[in-house]
């Protein structure tokens, strides 16, 4: 087919939108839902995966010297926590350092130390893994060592947020296939009604010689065209609401990271549109199979 | 030679035969009339002949090519050398005469300017050019057939296949239009007429394929020959 005969090709979707106006509207709006729900999945996704993140790299073991450790014993652990593998970084608190940071956290020094009469916290090391997976290798490790009273780190925090994530991607991902199905199911059914009310046409055009494609594209692009639209409003409504939204959990959910719209719209945009066009040149292929027939 | 058939037969899904060991030639620039009573396999004939439906056995070839297996492409270009005529003119109602017959060249996508000009010169030549903006259904039949046939001509084809083309004109629209396929095949065209219109055929003194139950009965130039 000639590049040039598009210009024979273009006006027939249009036309055909305004033939089957109803039918139109509801796969625009139908595609518009699935797709707007597919938006809201993706960043959903993205947010928690930023949160998975960084609650990663804030994973780290706290090791606690038995009370009866020496000095020699202190330095002696240190090398021995330094020569495990994966390990980033190994820093002394002392029992003081580690009340202050209790104090910091829940306040009044004078209170606390009246409620526990002296300091009831060892010395301990912080040490953090170059690699959040090697972070249960590692206590494990240190667990075994001499003088080690007691090793902690953030069991199953990392892993049930994890374990939650997946949950959360097969269920999205499960909703978007039955969403997107119902979508290619609609636009075909306005396609085929575009193909019953041009079959006069359809047959003309093959008694005198059109190649498949010139009869195929315009089938083509009013589904892709109905993709299209229906992408830029569920588009419209992701862009229009995110601020929005992450303004409001901003406020009541202070301890959880928010991506922000402009680091994600390009992204976030191209995904919705692309599907929004693959999906639509998947409804027509259906009816066009069916019906178009060499 | 620009049609030949070889031991061409054609079954209904019943298993009666549609057309029996059908064997022809015929010539560039033939006037040909398919000739027998509804259901001898006039009809079924001319669709082999455009490959709507395929031969159950024999071969027929379009200007020395079996058309029997073709790709895509090869079909195309074989519709694109065979215009044809309905006897119900299935033209598209919502288009008007000039939108009818430029479609034909919309759909093998021939560029507009050559389209601006050749729809008016054939449409004149149809003795229709005062009609191009009308509607099929405000013309008569006649008017509507002679759309049909500017239809099927306007991208020149090698070969124009009628079937029962004067059906539904009366004698006197139906001597003129045949007058407008004489002057078509003068210009070199081959026309190969389904019809039972003795009359015609009896003036025309064209050749004639008699067919009869699906067999071929008789193959000559003159009158009717059942």
């Amino acid at each position: 087919m000639k590049a040039s005969s598009f210009r024979y090709i273009f006006p027939e979707p249009f036309n055909s939108l305004k033939r089957n106006s109803w039918m139109s509207v509801a796969a625009i709006v139908t595609m518009a839902i699935t797709l707007l729900l597919c938006g809201v999945f993706w960043l959903l996704v993205m947010n928690i995966n930023a949160n998975a993140t960084m609650m990663e790299s804030q994973v780290e073991v706290k090791v606690f010297l038995a009370d009866d450790a020496t000095e020699a014993d202190s330095i002696s652990l240190k090398t021995n926590l330094e020569s495990l593998a994966g390990v980033a970084s190994v820093t002394f608190v002392s029992k003081e350092e580690g009340l202050d940071t209790l104090i910091a956290r829940f306040g009044d020094k004078d209170r606390i130390l009246a409620a526990l009469g002296s300091n009831p916290l060892p010395d301990s090391y912080t040490v953090t893994a170059t690699e959040p997976e090697d972070v249960v290798q590692i206590a494990e490790a240190a667990e075994t060592m001499d003088k080690v009273q007691a090793v902690r780190y953030g069991q199953g925090t990392v892993e049930n947020l994890f374990a939650t994530l997946n949950w959360i991607r097969t269920i999205g991902v499960g909703i978007m296939v039955l969403l997107s199905v119902s979508a290619v199911l609609l636009i075909s059914m306005t396609i085929r009604m575009t193909v019953i009310a041009r079959r006069e046409e359809i047959r003309v055009m093959k008694y005198v010689g059109a190649s498949n494609w010139f009869i195929r594209w315009p089938f083509l692009l009013e589904g892709m065209f109905i993709g299209f639209l229906g992408a830029l409003i569920a588009l419209a409504i992701v862009l229009f609401s995110y601020d929005k939204l992450i303004d409001y959990m901003v406020q009541n959910l202070i301890f959880l990271t928010y991506i922000s719209l402009k680091d994600v719209i390009f992204q976030t945009s191209a995904v919705m549109l692309f599907g929004g066009i693959v999906l639509g040149a998947l409804g027509s292929i259906i009816p066009m199979r069916r019906f178009l027939k060499a | 030679m620009i049609i030949q058939m070889t031991n061409v037969c054609k079954k209904y899904e019943k298993g009666k035969a549609a057309l029996n060991d059908i064997n022809i030639e015929i010539q560039k620039g033939e006037f040909i009339f398919l000739t027998g009573q509804s259901g001898a396999g006039k009809s079924t004939m001319i669709k082999l002949l455009f490959r709507e439906i395929l031969p159950d056995e024999g071969q027929i070839f379009v200007a020395n090519r079996s058309i029997n297996r073709l790709n895509n492409v090869e079909v195309v270009r074989l519709r694109r050398n065979t215009g044809v005529v309905f006897q119900d003119f299935r033209l598209m109602e919502t288009k008007t005469v000039f939108e009818n017959v430029a479609f034909a060249m919309k759909a093998i996508e021939e560029p507009w300017f050559l389209i601006k000009r050749r729809v008016p010169e054939v449409l004149e030549k149809m003795g229709i050019g005062d009609k191009a903006d009308s509607f099929p259904r405000q013309l008569s039949g006649g008017e509507q057939q002679r759309v049909a046939l500017a239809r099927a001509v306007i991208n020149r084809p090698m070969i124009i296949l009628a079937d029962e083309p004067t059906g539904n004109l009366d004698p006197d629209t139906s001597d003129d239009l045949m007058n407008i396929f004489s002057q078509i095949n003068a210009e070199g065209t081959t026309i190969i007429m389904a019809t039972h219109d003795k009359r015609i055929v009896n003036e025309k003194r064209k050749r004639v394929l008699a067919l009869k139950g699906g067999e071929l009965v008789g193959d000559a130039v003159g009158g009717w020959l059942l």
